[in-house]
């Protein structure tokens, strides 16, 4: 058994799944993030210029709080099904290799 | 005697060793680092979506929220009941402290920039959660 062809088809098929949700996890996160700013802004001018109260701008500042720590949970989550998704496929493909050169099911 | 004592502990030490190569085959073979998805979840969340963003053009009713939160604390102890499940359990905490912020707003009055806050808010919240409830499906 080559040690480096193994390493090298492991990461052969994991790199492909890990860029793929980088990218779906950036656009996710852009989205959600200028939302929440554009949110923040629009909370602001309410109090400053059409006289929100304080407990009422607060009330609004906490939600929009709320909102961003459950997109961070979603990053993090995604981060994870990401990283259980490229050792899977890594492991997949040296599956068969491995298997016959150590000569019982062991991957 | 002595020679089945010997067996014994071969056949023993052979079980053992059995057991030991299946988990360890087990754990190379897929591994897991989140719970798996919850249909459940996904629907009773999106049920939830609509009555919430719905009932913020009505006249404020606090039996509403109190149906509201009940159900957002059904799904959160379903949620609980996975393991490697914190991330949408934590969401769902935060969903019924929105809940419970949206409540508080609405029983002061609520005017049409409230809602288009609240909507942006609570939206986000519901996209979050589904975002990642249906990226669990393997």
């Amino acid at each position: 058994m080559n040690a480096d062809k193994v390493a090298e088809d492991m990461l052969d098929a994991a790199l492909p799944i890990l860029k793929d949700s980088k990218e779906k996890i950036q656009e996710f996160v852009y989205h959600e993030f200028d939302k929440l700013a554009k949110n923040a802004r629009f909370i602001r001018y309410q109090t400053e210029v059409e006289n929100w109260t304080e407990e009422r701008a607060k009330k609004h500042f906490q939600m929009n709080i709320l909102a961003t720590q459950t997109a961070l949970l979603t990053v993090e989550g995604l981060g994870l099904i990401a990283v259980e998704r490229a050792i899977n496929a890594a492991l997949q493909a040296v599956r068969e290799p491995i298997n016959l050169a150590v000569g019982f099911p062991l991957v | 005697m002595k020679s089945i004592f010997k067996k014994s502990v071969c056949l023993y030490m052979g079980m053992l060793l059995t057991i030991v190569l299946v988990l360890a085959s087990g754990v190379l073979s897929s591994c897991t680092f989140i719970a798996p998805y919850d249909e459940k979840i996904d629907d009773g969340v999106s049920a939830l979506h609509g009555e919430i963003i719905g009932n913020l053009d009505e006249e404020y009713d606090a039996e509403v929220y109190d149906e509201l939160l009940q159900n957002v604390q059904q799904l959160k102890m379903r949620s609980q009941a996975y393991p490697k499940n914190e991330h949408t359990t934590e969401q769902l905490g935060n969903l019924s402290s929105a809940i419970e912020l949206t409540e508080e707003i609405h029983s002061m009055g609520i005017s049409a920039a409230d809602e288009i806050a609240l909507e942006t808010s609570l939206n986000s919240i519901f996209k979050s959660i589904l975002t990642l409830e249906i990226s669990k499906k393997r």
